[in-house]
Order: structure tokens, then sequence, then C-alpha cells
């Protein structure tokens, strides 16, 4: 399952190596955080624009606010003037001078902001409202004033309106400023308009002994203004002691005084003022609305720096989230870069441990496993691997181990086996002992038989002499007397010399002695020639002469179980180790005897191999018991033997094969059972010249 | 020697494939002896057959018929020929083909002393004499007894009551193996195991002993000459050999020494080791009925001159230690 859904990035990761899949890794990585970083400090910085458009709005309206305050007082004196108050000149003209001054700043801000707020060109128009207003200002009639006047100020109100809505604030949602902006921008301004236009209806008012009906009218319509504006205002004030506490200790008392003198203002008009028996000369005049008009005035020079104040906090906190945001990101990207490099580092580190390890384990340096620190996946492989190192150790040291039993058990084969053929040798040279001990012991038991018998022999003879002495002597001097008895003793010892017959008998003896002698002198002229002691080296040899002088060692064991015919080619040279060639003749002369069970048959032959003159064959027959088909093939192997055990060691035939062998030669064998064996035994008339040098040092 | 003894020569008869041999043999013995010659052991036979031979000496190694077989089928046409072997060369295997199968008297090596040649000789003419003499007299004691029961027929005499139980004696160094052949046979024959010379001794102290089986690897002590003393202090005890030693010199000396009955070369078939045995018994029978059949106790009797060794007698001594120990319990 896991592997089916993941197939494709397998293969792509498995084509990787591990630096090119962190890169990767982080790559990826690194895309969806930048777009995502970049997507919302776009949007903070949108935010930030946002309310900074907003306090442009604030900046713009304040100084509209200079300005607005200046026409009303304009107005307000221009009336006076119009009713005839001479000092109302002078006040005018303070207040075009007020007036010019707040348009120098609404100017500065326009300039400024006008363009983004896109007001410039009702700025303008007020401008040249005004221009025209100033120019004919004491020259107008006093309602053409009063509705130039109005005009201008309801256009700057209206201004103040365009520049809350092209500057965002009054699209801005938020709680804390919401009310604020509500109350200086829209309520509190029109509420002192309308405060400002009931204070004018006033003035006219008072200057008639009872209220005229359209008068009355307009005082109704502007008080109805004006309530529902202090009661928005009310409202506000209310809202933002809920919602936006920290403030609310500097917005409400700005705005106590507003409520009370228009409570006051209220209350006054209800009782006194829409009477209808309207008596003004009660004490009543204008400051029970300039106080209210001046609170609302108050209301936003207070409020207006601490909605201000409330956008810049806010900027401020934007561009500091914008800061944290940032810093945020390239923080955890680092953490994150960080702990892919730790990561890669930990990879790398574990994977060139573990080949270093491998490389070492290879190169068998290595004797023990390393320690793997990490403890995840790749961990386990490190211990599955380290395991499999340990397991790969011990079980090198079982070889080493193996190879040393091995090294020591082949060292004791070799060592045996030197025994053995060592022990071979003891065997066929003590056989070779043994049947030279009885060839030798033979002639000689009768040669010292003969001699000894001799030295009894000679004894008599000298008492004969010596008896023919004593008799010449008689003779010689004439003594007669004992003669007689001398001759009787003498023919006596005489007749017993024939009778025993001595003196034939020594002859017998002597010259059978020599016999024995010269067949001891043949028997070692033999050994000599068997042994070839003198002889190490390669040598010519006259095969035949090989064959006779081993026979003569071979013929204890032969003699009493075979006759030996012999059907040589005369001549037959061969080059060979002699003693070597004559002890492998030697054994198959020993096996054919003991081969043969009663009385049987050797046949020795020599010849040249026919159609190849350069091999020398002897042919050695036997009619013996035969060897079984079955064991045809082992008989050249060491240690088999049909023998008893201990009777022979098995390696006679193995040890002549191998001799055959280094001459270049080859030992075959026929055999049937109970008709007998043949052997054949080749050699190379003339040794190879490696084999010169390989075969000296043999068996 | 002289001339006026007319005396009638006895018959010895020498057989070697070697004729110089033969000559030089005949040459020794001719004066005293009728020598009779023979190159092989078919014409050897061929004399036995027509005539009385008293000794005779073969060689081992011949064409066409081992000595050792020669003289096996010698004893059993002439029993009382004392037969001996003359060899070039003694191999392991003709010395105990010699003994287990000819039973021989004596073993020589070529090339002999004359004089002791001479002297084995006459000894054996002289045991041969000796023997014949005693059986002749047995037989004519047995002639006047045949009226009264037994035919001659198997065995000749029943003078003594026969034991129940004949007692083999095993003398052996190692106990287990002793015990062994004990389980093996001891239901056949009263068997013994002991483990040491001594206890062989007192073994022997207490009770007849028919057959001492014992292995002549003792370490201290020569096998050989323990069974001498044996043999001297109890000429009926037949004595077997049972061993591993492949000593041909020993081997000789049990012949020439002890006239071992059988030596017998381990691993041996356990068959073969209890057929031996029997025979061991019926031999040791043989020696009480008739002391004759005991042809080194003749020999020695005819010619007691005998060199005793240091050995023998403190094996001697430990013999008797052995008997006045058993006396003493006894009483």
């Amino acid at each position: 399952m896991r592997q089916a859904i993941f197939s494709l990035g397998a293969l792509l990761m498995n084509r990787l190596n591990y630096l090119q899949k962190f890169a990767i890794v982080l790559v990826l990585l690194l895309i969806p955080s930048g777009s995502l970083l970049y997507i919302v400090t776009t949007q903070i910085t949108q935010n930030v624009e946002y309310s900074q458009k907003e306090l442009t709005g604030i900046t713009y309206n304040v100084a509209l606010r200079q300005f607005y305050e200046a026409v009303q007082t304009h107005r307000d004196y221009s009336v006076q003037f119009f009713l005839g108050d001479s000092t109302a000149e002078q006040l005018m003209t303070d207040a075009q001078q007020q007036i010019e001054t707040a348009v120098l700043s609404v100017d500065s801000a326009d300039t400024q902001y006008g363009d983004a707020l896109a007001v410039r060109e009702q700025w303008k128009n007020i401008k040249i409202d005004w221009k025209n207003l100033k120019s004919r200002a004491f020259t107008h009639k006093i309602e053409k004033s009063e509705e130039l006047h109005n005009k201008l100020v309801s256009d700057v109100l209206a201004l103040v309106i365009d520049v809350a809505d092209n500057s965002n604030l009054t699209l801005d949602t938020d709680i804390e400023t919401y009310y604020l902006m509500n109350i200086t921008n829209f309520k509190v301004l029109q509420m002192t308009e309308a405060l400002s236009q009931s204070k004018n209806l006033l003035r006219a008012a008072l200057r008639t002994p009872k209220l005229l009906p359209e008068q009355r009218t307009a005082f109704t319509i502007q008080s109805g203004i004006v309530q529902p504006l202090m009661s928005d205002i009310a409202d506000a004030v209310n809202r933002i002691n809920t919602y936006n506490q920290p403030i609310s200790p500097v917005v409400e008392p700005s705005y106590v005084d507003l409520k009370s003198s228009t409570d006051q203002y209220i209350e006054l008009l209800q009782s006194e003022i829409l009477d209808d028996s309207l008596r003004i000369a009660r004490g009543l005049d204008l400051s029970i609305l300039e106080r209210p008009i001046k609170a609302g005035l108050d209301v936003f020079d207070v409020q207006a720096p601490i909605l201000r104040n409330l956008i810049e906090v806010r900027i401020k906190n934007l561009e500091q989230q914008v800061l944290i945001y940032i810093a945020g990101t390239i923080l955890v990207l680092i953490f994150v870069s960080y702990l892919l490099g730790g990561f890669y580092s930990s990879v790398i580190d574990t994977v060139s441990t573990l080949e270093n390890v491998a490389a070492q384990l290879n190169e068998g340096k290595i004797t023990e496993v390393v320690e793997v620190e990490t403890r995840d996946e790749l961990g386990r492989v490190g211990r599955s691997f380290n395991q499999v190192a340990l397991s790969l150790l011990s079980r090198n040291k079982e070889l080493e181990d193996n190879r040393i039993q091995i090294e020591a058990t082949n060292r004791q084969l070799r060592e045996t086996q030197t025994a053995l053929v060592q022990g071979e040798k003891m065997a066929s040279l003590g056989q070779m002992v043994a049947g030279l001990a009885h060839e030798i012991n033979t002639p000689l038991g009768y040669v010292k038989n003969n001699i000894e018998m001799m030295i009894g022999n000679q004894q008599t003879i000298n008492d004969a002499v010596e008896q023919y002495r004593k008799l010449l002597d008689m003779l010689v001097n004439g003594v007669e007397e004992g003669l007689e008895q001398t001759v009787t003793d003498l023919a006596n010892l005489s007749t017993e010399l024939e009778k025993n017959t001595v003196l034939e008998d020594s002859k017998t003896m002597l010259s059978q002695a020599l016999v024995g002698t010269e067949r001891i002198q043949e028997l070692i002229k033999n050994l000599r020639e068997f042994s070839r002691l003198d002889e190490a080296d390669l040598a010519k040899i006259d095969l035949n002469s090989a064959l006779d002088a081993t026979l003569v060692i071979a013929n204890n064991v032969i003699k009493n179980r075979a006759v030996v015919k012999k059907d040589y080619q005369p001549n037959l040279m061969a080059e060979c180790f002699p003693a070597q060639y004559n002890q492998v003749i030697l054994n198959l002369l020993t096996n054919a005897a003991q081969a043969i069970e009663g009385q049987g048959t050797i046949t020795i032959r020599t010849y040249k191999e026919p159609g190849n003159p350069d091999m020398a064959v002897v042919k050695i027959s036997d009619t013996g018991k035969g060897i079984p088909r079955e064991n045809l093939s082992k008989i050249f192997e060491p240690f088999f033997t049909t023998k008893k055990v201990g009777e022979g060691t098995g390696l006679g035939l193995s040890i002549s094969y191998k001799i055959i062998e280094k001459h270049g030669g080859s030992i075959k064998v026929e055999s049937e059972v109970g008709r007998g064996t043949d052997f054949f035994v080749r050699i190379p008339v003339v040794q190879p010249r490696i084999a010169k040098k390989e075969a000296a040092p043999a068996a | 020697m002289s001339k006026n003894v007319i005396e009638e020569k006895s018959n010895i008869l020498f057989v070697d494939d070697e004729p110089m041999i033969l000559s030089s043999l005949n040459m020794l013995f001719k004066n005293k002896y009728k020598v009779y010659l023979a190159e092989n052991g078919f014409d050897a036979l061929e004399i036995i057959k027509s005539v009385p031979i008293k000794v005779v000496v073969s060689d081992q190694r011949m064409p066409g018929m081992l000595g050792h077989e020669l003289l096996r089928q010698v004893k059993e046409i002439s029993p009382n020929s004392v037969r001996m072997l003359l060899t070039g060369y003694s191999d392991l295997d003709a010395i105990i083909g010699s003994v287990n199968a000819g039973e021989v008297f004596r073993f020589i090596n070529k090339p002999w002393q004359g004089e002791f040649m001479l002297y084995v000789v006459k000894l054996g003419v002289e045991i041969y004499d000796k023997v014949t003499k005693l059986q002749e007299t047995e037989m004519q004691k047995q002639d006047d007894a045949v009226t009264e029961e037994h035919p001659v027929s198997g065995h000749r005499v029943h003078i003594e009551v026969e034991e129940a139980s004949p007692t083999v004696l095993f003398v052996d160094y190692s106990e287990e193996e002793t015990g062994r052949l004990v389980d093996k046979y001891g239901s056949a024959f009263n068997a013994v195991a002991v483990n040491s010379i001594d206890a062989a001794f007192q073994e022997m102290a207490k009770k007849p002993v028919s057959v001492i089986v014992s292995n002549i690897n003792f370490g201290d002590v020569d096998g050989v000459s323990f069974l001498d003393t044996v043999r001297r202090e109890y000429p009926n005890t037949v004595s077997v050999i049972l061993t591993e030693v492949k000593d041909a010199q020993l081997a000789i000396r049990s012949i020439n020494e002890l006239n071992v009955f059988r030596y017998l070369v381990k691993p041996m078939p356990e068959d073969q080791i209890s057929h031996t045995l029997e025979k061991a018994i019926e031999r040791s029978k043989a020696f009480k009925a008739t002391p004759h059949k005991n042809v080194l106790k003749m020999a020695e009797e005819i010619s007691p001159e005998r060199m005793v060794r240091n050995e023998e007698s403190t094996l001697r001594l430990r013999l008797r230690a052995a008997q006045a120990l058993l006396a003493k319990n006894k009483k």
C-alpha cells in the first residue's frame, strides 16, 4: 500500500543523492513559505497604507475644521454687521484673516493629500466660493450673505465627509476607531453647524418682541437636527466606554460639557423659546448656544488626536507585525535548514561510518564493529549491518580457526605421510635385509661349518704328518726299535683317514667354502647393483642386469613360491634413477610372489614398446590369485591393501606409481581372478631434461 | 667312534634346498650318524615314511614346501621324531608357524656353531631314544591291561581321576583384559585371572593349573623367564603365550627355553583362542599321563646342565615365597 502510493516519489528519490534530496526538500519548502510571507506582508502593508490614508484624512479634516470654524465665525460677524453692529466690521476682517490662515493650512494638506483623497476640485471650488464671498462681504445683502455662508459651510461639511469617505475613515470597521471617527467626522461638526444656525436664529429672534411662526419652525427644525445628533454622540461615547476603555477617561470628560450644555439649550428651547408666549427678555442670550458650539469643537479637538493616535499605534503594530513575520519566517527557515543540515550530516556520517567499516571489513582489517549513534531507521540499518558485520567477523574467525586447523591437519597429514613413506621404506628395507640375510647366511652357514670341520681335520692330518716324519727319521737313522709299532700306528691312522674320508672331505670342504665365499661376493655385487648407492643420479643401466640383481634380493621371498622365467630382450638400456627403479621392481616381484598361493610361476619379460622404441617395458606376470575387477582401479591409491593389518602399509604400489610417473613412464596392470596379474612398467629410454631435474628428490 | 662297537647308527635327516649346506652337514655328522639328506619337503617326507628318523633338521624357506609345514607333517607321521628348524633369517611369521604348527624342539639360526649343532642333534637323538623306550614300556603295560576293560583308543590312559574342570590361569597386565577373557572362557573350564606374577604364583600354589596363558610384556620381569620358572616348578603346566609383542628374539627364546606350546599374537580370533586352550588342556593331560611327552623335560633329564640366570632365581624366590605364604595360611 505504502509502496504503491509512494512509488513515483521513491523512484525520484532513489535517483538522487542525499544532498540533492535535501536541496529539493528545502527549495520546495522555501517557495510556499516565501510566497506565504509575501502574501502576508503585502496584506499587512496594504493595511498600513490603508491606515496611513486614514491619517491623511484626519490631517485634512483637522485643517478643514479650522477653516470651518473660521467661516462660521465670519458668518456670525457678518450677520451682526448686517444687523448694524459697527464693531462687527473689524471682527469680520479678523475672521477673514483667520480664514485665510486656515485656507493656507488646508492648502498645505491639499497639496499633500488632495490628489490621493480626490478632493482637490472640491476644495478649489470652496476657495473660489470663499473668494467671491469675501470680495463682496460687506456689500451683499444680508440674505445673500447668509446664503453664501451657509453654502460654504455645508460644502465644507460635505468635503469633510468626502475626505472621510475617500481616506477610508468611513470604511474602517475597526470598532476601536469607528465611534471616534463617527463623532469627529460626522456628528459633532454637523451638530455645531445646526447649533450655529440656531444661534443666528436666536439672535434674530431676540430682536423681535414675539417669536414669529416661521422663526419657531426654524428653531424646531434646528433642534430636530441637534437632538438625534447629540443622542448619536452619547451613544457613540457609551460604545467607546464599552469597547475601548483605555481611551474612555480622555473621551468621556471632553464630551460631558457638550452633553450638559446641549441638554440645557434643548431644555430651554422647549420650555422658553418654543413657548407661544415667548418672552426672550428673560435674560436669555446667545451664550446658551455658544457654550455647546465651543464644547462640540472641543470634542473634535480632543478626539481627533486620539483617533490619529490610535491609527498611528495600529500602523506601528502592523509594521511590527511585518517585521515579526519576516523575522519569524527567516528564523523558521534557518532552523529547518539547520535541522535538515543535521539530518544530512547524520545520514552522511552514518553512511560514511558504515562505508568505512564495510571497507575495512572488506580488507579484513577490522576486528570490532563501530557503534552507530543514530536511533532512526538508518541506525536500524546500521545495527543490522553491525549484526551482519559481527556475524561476518565471527564467521571470519571461524574460517580463520578452520584454516589454522586445516593447516595443522595438513601439516600433521604431511608428517604422517612422510612417516608412512619412511615406514614403507623401512619395511621394504627390512624385507630386503631379511632376504639378504637369508641369502648370505646360507652360504655363510656351510662356509663356517666347513672351516670349523677343516680345523678338526687339519689336526688329524697334522698327526699323520707327524707320524710319517717320525717314521722317516727312524728309517733315515736306522732306528729299529719301535719301528714296527710306528708302522702299525701309521697304517691304522691311514685307514682311519681313509675310512672317514678326511682328505677327500677336506678337499670338498675347502672347495665348497670357496664356492660359498664366491656366492657371498656375488650377493654383495648384486646388492650394490640393486641399491646403486654410489649412483644416486640418473644413470643409463641395463634393465636386464638390474632385474637379475633385484631377483637375487627377492629370491628369499620368491623361491618357495614361484619359479622365475625370464624372457629378456638383450642389451635393453634405459636411463633412470637405478635405486628407485629397482625399488619398484622389487616391490612388484614381492607382490607377484605374495599373490601366488602354493606354487606358481613369475615370468619376466623385457622389451621395447612395439611402435615406440623410445620406451622400455618390463612386464612382470604371475600366476597368482589375480586382482578382482573392483580393486583394479584402487591398487595405486595410497593405503589400499588387501593384506592383513600390520602386514602391509598399502603404500608400496602408490610409491612405485609415483616413482615411475616421475620417470615420465607409467605402470599398467592387467589382471584376471584365478589367472594371475601382469604389471607393465614403461619408462623412456632417455629421460627428458626436465624429468632429470624433477625426479631427483623422489620418494 | 671305535671300530669294535657294533652299533646301529641313528638316522638323522637334513632338509635344505641348498646342496652345499647338506654336503657340509653331512660331513659334520656322517661319522656318527646315518645321515639322510633331502633338498625339499616332499623328498624328506618320503624318507620319513620309509625310515625311522630320530632327528629332523629342516630349513624354513624352500621351494614347494615351507619348513614348518614339513615339520607339521613329520609330527603326524612320526610323532617321536625330534624336529628342529635351521634358518637363515627368522621372520616372526616363520617362527610362530614353526612353534604353532610344527611344535619344533629347537630353532637354530644360520650360520650355526658346529659344536652346538652336534650337541643339539645328540640331545635330540637321546630324547627320541628315551621317549621311544618309555613309550614301549607304556605300551607293554597297556597291552597287559588290555584284557581288563579299555580298548586302546581315545585317551590311552586313565590313571588319575579326571578333574571336573581343568584350571586355566590367565596372567595379564590389564585387569580389564583378564576380566574379559574370564567372561569369555569361564564356562568351558575353570578360568582364573590374575594381574601380577606374584598373584599367579599364589594361584598355582593353591591348586594344579593345567594351562597358563600369559603375556610376555610385564615391564619389570621378562615374561619368558617367568614362564620358564613356572615350567620348572610345574612341568605339567602347559604354557601359552598370548601377546601383542612381535619380537622374533623373544619368540625364539620361548621355543628354545620354554618349549612354549603356542605363541599367539593379538588380536587373535576368540574361537582360535578357545581351540588352542582345548588343545593345551589336552596336552597338559597327556603330560600328566605320559611324562615322556614333555620333550623339554626329557631334554633336561638327559642334559641337566643349564645356566640359571639371576632373574630366574629371583623369580624362583618369589615363587617359593608364594608357596610358603599359602602353606602358612592353610595351617
